[in-house]
């Protein structure tokens, strides 16, 4: 048989004082914040390990990375670009005009590149223009910035350009001495 | 691009003249006097090529070819034989020239499925061209 009791006999106990029913959640919390924090920060600075001492040393993918660029430096490439075609080209050392005739083979233009024709011109670009690209030299970026120099340079003594009613100082695809 | 048909040259300085500027523009011309795009659809307008021909350890230029829709061209740069071309003739070049334009096109077209366009038959007539100039008689293995 059920008993029921009336209300004003139903004592409701006062709850305790608020206290931590688990401190370790809190703790665990804590460490693992402090845990991610920590992978956060050396996340953003993955391009350094510690060596056997403890010391910092460059992180092996940087090191192959910095290998790869100092590669690209040795194996650099003068070229130049000819024309392919006779006929009307852009000109940046023609004082007032802006273009300039050119029989095939004439020079257009003396250039330095570290990474290839493909990203340096598009193909699109050199056959719109109908210009053939020669490597007149490859080796490091110093002695093929040296050949280039040399080459714009001593542009004017060229016989295509000598032989111009107005000779001009560089070739005409050179917008500067650079 | 100033022609349809546009033929150039990467090429060691060795080697141009072997390739630019004479063999190079006999192919073009030959082509654009004889052939028009539009005979075989309009899918494609232009055919921009070049020769790689560079020593084995200059590796910055790889073979490459791409069909750009919007403007209907094609564009390939492919490989000959850096020693074959150095040891030949100008006029002994020019064949390998041509027949590796065909190969290369036999070798691409199929794969970048260009809409509108019967490719088939601009390779015939352009193997049919090649061959009235004598450029297909001696099969050279160029690789």
């Amino acid at each position: 048989m059920t008993v029921y009791r009336p209300k004003e006999q139903i004592q409701v106990e006062p709850e305790p004082d608020q206290e931590p029913k688990h401190p370790k959640r809190y703790l665990l919390l804590l460490v693992f914040c402090t845990t991610l924090g920590l992978l956060a920060y050396w996340k953003g600075v993955d391009f350094l390990v510690p060596d056997a001492d403890g010391n910092p040393k460059l992180a092996p993918k940087r090191e192959e990375e910095y290998e790869k660029r100092i590669k690209r430096l040795e194996e650099a490439e003068q070229y130049a670009l000819l024309a392919n075609r006779n006929g009307l080209f852009p000109c940046y050392s023609c004082d007032q005009d802006t273009s300039i005739f050119l029989l095939v083979g004439h020079v257009w233009k003396y250039g330095v590149t570290v990474q290839g024709q493909k990203k340096r011109y598009t193909l699109k670009g050199l056959n719109a223009m109908g210009l053939a690209y020669e490597v007149q030299l490859k080796s490091g970026t110093t002695e093929c910035l040296k050949a280039e120099a040399d080459k714009i340079f001593h542009y004017p003594l060229l016989p295509e350009n000598i032989i111009r009613v107005k000779p001009i100082k560089r070739p005409p695809g050179n917008k500067s001495d650079l | 691009m100033y022609a349809p048909f546009v033929i150039s040259g990467i090429t060691q300085h060795t080697v141009s003249d072997k390739i630019t500027f004479t063999n190079s523009n006999l192919i073009q011309d030959l082509l654009n006097e004889n052939l028009q795009f539009s005979h075989y659809g309009a899918g494609l307008v232009g055919i921009s090529f070049f020769y790689i021909v560079l020593p084995p350890d200059n590796q910055n230029h790889r073979e490459y070819s791409r069909y750009t829709g919007k403007d209907r061209l094609l564009h390939l740069q492919f490989h000959l034989p850096y020693d074959l071309v150095e040891q030949l003739t100008r006029e002994q070049v020019l064949p390998i020239m041509a027949q590796k334009y065909l190969q290369a096109l036999k070798e691409v077209f199929p794969k970048k499925k260009i809409e509108n366009f019967v490719y088939a038959s601009l390779l015939k007539d352009m193997e049919r061209l090649f061959e009235q100039q004598g450029w297909l008689e001696k099969a050279v293995s160029i690789g």
